[in-house]
């Protein structure tokens, strides 16, 4: 994904199993319920947030975070 | 010269086996999902991580200053091929055996979103066996009977005994829901 | 023509199979699905020629969901049993738009339309590309289309996470059709009549407090209002759908026509239509969410969570002591469980409770002031749930 291409965030919900680290690295469009598994906000990512988006992918113990190309 | 580096052998063990223990308690408290303070997951996950690479540290420092210091004779390649080593085989053999897993831990730490997450967990796993094996090999191999070192020794094994029991006992809901689901008939 | 009575005549399997026209019956196709705006009529309403376009090229497993997943529904096994023809017609037609390499018929282990599949495959599976009766446990996730790609690659009958659309191989990478049983019998009626928008029909399948309880063909002009009971007490409401679906008022539901519900955009989904008249819809209502609850495949968790927990707080509802922060936690919780699961089925419990929500507010503080005197379901849980009302 290069920059400045709109990306958005996903998450895999059968794999996720509600760490809730991504809540933690991209407040911004994760929160969570009050069971602890996230609630997304699919609107695409803004440049400087990229990189946060990708750290929340990265530290998320149960690589249930995606990034994807919006279309 | 040898004397410095024989102090900071056992200095570096020391402080090793503290961060050690400290790393593995807060892994376990990680993994273990219905943990106190749920909000700190994010602290704890960070700190649980950057403990661990200072570990690296001190446990290289641990065995360069074992191998190049000559009260005993320990070569490099006893450092790495466990029981290999003709000084004390069996309790250095444990030191390399240890080292070896944290070797392979960190490795596919630093790895993981290159490697399968399965891979990764199985690996990950091992530190469980890596504590016992350090601290046998700390206690076979040194010859300490300071207050400080054992009391050290011994609160270190309470923490672990007792994060262990938590574990063990923590009730992650997840993967209960999850368990029970996958044992009805699906196919 | 219509799927049940006035069938259309059976295809010309010769003509079928003959290479040179192949690609150019399936653009004729294809534009007879889209004039006649022919929509999947298992439950999502999905355009079924976007679908098939999709899987153009592909050479897709074909599935054709014969599975009736809805426990009050039995539309796939009436169209079986009374219009096999049309629907082996129907699903010959797709198989050669999309040159499918396999058509998999899956259904409910251990049932008629089971057995019925099996004796019809054996007669007319030779006209078909290689295909085969595929059993499915009788879980109400289980026919849910990627359960059913899952099985059919010999996994488990269970939702999986998709990150493209299973046309494009989101289970298992190869790509998979997938179509309900009445969806592929209507392709067959357009193919041979090309009828207008407006005469295609659909089945719906009458439940609860019926003039005839069972399964009937109906047009867009059909009213609801025929189908109550002459004689008995004044319907409450109507569920409408599915056990996911939408409950309406039946003062509401008693003027619409199926067009006009379409318009007002409340979806017929899987074709349920329920009707409640003497019990204590509230209690209905429960023991439905509680059901749809015990249903999850336990995957997800705003699905392996939500929903048991939405389904105490309808109980606590009638609950004086309790009601108020009941409501409370519902407010809250069903406008975030939509939409996160790997399937639509916590989508569905979470709609029906909404509406539910809505249409019986007056019927909830009935309960409150203790004013219910109506029959609670609860007694009769089980029947209702496999169906045998």
């Amino acid at each position: 994904m290069t920059a400045g291409r709109a990306s958005s965030v996903r998450v895999d919900p059968v794999a996720c199993t509600g760490h809730g680290l991504c809540a933690a690295w991209l407040p911004e469009r994760i929160e969570l319920d009050e069971w602890g598994y996230p609630i997304v906000d699919a609107t695409p990512v803004p440049d400087e947030l990229v990189a946060m988006a990708r750290r929340a992918a990265k530290e998320c113990p149960a690589r249930a975070v995606l990034l994807t190309r919006a279309v | 010269m040898n004397a410095a580096l024989w102090y900071l052998t056992r200095a570096s063990a020391l402080v090793s086996l503290a961060l050690l223990t400290t790393s593995l308690v807060l892994g376990m408290v990680t993994s273990g999902r219905s943990a106190p303070l749920a909000e700190g997951r994010f602290v704890r996950a960070a700190l649980h991580r950057t403990l661990s690479l200072v570990m690296v540290v001190f446990v290289a420092a641990h065995v360069l200053t074992s191998v190049i210091e000559t009260y005993v004779d320990i070569g490099w390649l006893s450092a790495l091929v466990p029981f290999s080593s003709s000084y004390d085989r069996f309790w250095v053999g444990l030191g390399t055996l240890s080292l070896d897993l944290l070797i392979a831990v960190t490795v596919t730490s630093i790895l993981r979103q290159r490697i399968s997450h399965r891979a990764w967990k199985l690996v990950h796993w091992t530190a469980y066996a890596l504590w016992p094996i350090a601290v046998l090999h700390g206690i076979g191999a040194s010859t300490a009977d300071q207050p400080l070192v054992l009391g050290l020794a011994a609160s270190c094994g309470v923490a672990v005994l007792s994060a262990g029991v938590w574990r063990l006992c923590a009730v992650d809901l997840d993967r209960r829901q999850r368990k029970l689901a996958g044992l009805q008939g699906w196919r | 023509m219509a799927l049940l009575t006035n069938q259309p005549a059976r295809l010309n399997w010769s003509d079928l199979h003959q290479q040179p026209d192949r690609d150019h019956r399936g653009a004729r196709l294809l534009q007879a699905l889209e004039n006649a705006d022919l929509r999947g009529r298992g439950g999502a309403g999905f355009p079924t020629a976007t679908k098939i376009r999709s899987s153009l090229g592909s050479r897709p497993m074909l599935i054709v969901n014969v599975c009736d997943g809805e426990p009050l529904v039995s539309k796939d096994a009436v169209l079986v049993s009374r219009s096999p023809g049309l629907l082996i017609d129907g699903v010959a037609l797709v198989a050669a738009a999309t040159q499918a390499r396999e058509v998999v018929f899956a259904v409910h282990a251990d049932t008629p339309t089971e057995a019925a599949l099996r004796a019809l495959l054996g007669r007319e599976g030779q006209l078909l590309p290689p295909s085969r009766v595929m059993a499915v446990p009788a879980r109400y996730v289980s026919s849910e289309e990627s359960s059913l790609a899952s099985r059919a690659m010999d996994g488990e009958a269970r939702p999986r996470f998709r990150s493209v659309p299973l046309t494009h191989g989101g289970v298992g990478g190869s790509p998979v059709l997938v179509l309900n049983a009445e969806t592929c019998a209507q392709v067959a009626v357009i193919w041979s009549a090309g009828p207008p928008r407006a005469q295609l029909t659909r089945l719906i399948t009458a439940s609860g407090a019926v003039r005839r309880p069972g399964v009937l063909e109906v047009d867009d002009r059909f009213q609801l209002a025929e189908l109550a009971r002459p004689g008995f007490g004044e319907p409450q409401a109507v569920l409408l759908g599915g056990y996911g679906g939408t409950w309406l008022p039946w003062s509401t539901a008693r003027q619409h026509t199926i067009a006009s519900l379409a318009q007002s955009g409340v979806p017929l989904g899987a074709g349920l239509v329920y009707l409640i008249a003497d019990e204590c819809p509230v209690a209905v209502v429960g023991v439905i969410l509680r059901y749809l609850a015990a249903e999850s495949a336990g995957q997800c968790g705003p699905c392996m969570f939500g929903l048991p927990a939405v389904a105490t707080d309808w109980v606590q509802l009638l609950d004086p002591a309790k009601a108020a922060a009941a409501r409370q936690r519902l407010a809250r919780r069903l406008p975030v469980i939509s939409g996160r699961g790997a399937c639509r089925h916590p989508d569905g419990a979470v709609r029906q409770a909404a509406s539910a929500l809505s249409v019986f507010a007056r019927h909830i503080d009935f309960h409150l002031s203790g004013q219910c005197v109506r029959p609670s379901v609860a007694a009769a849980a089980a029947p209702f749930l496999a169906g045998a009302w």
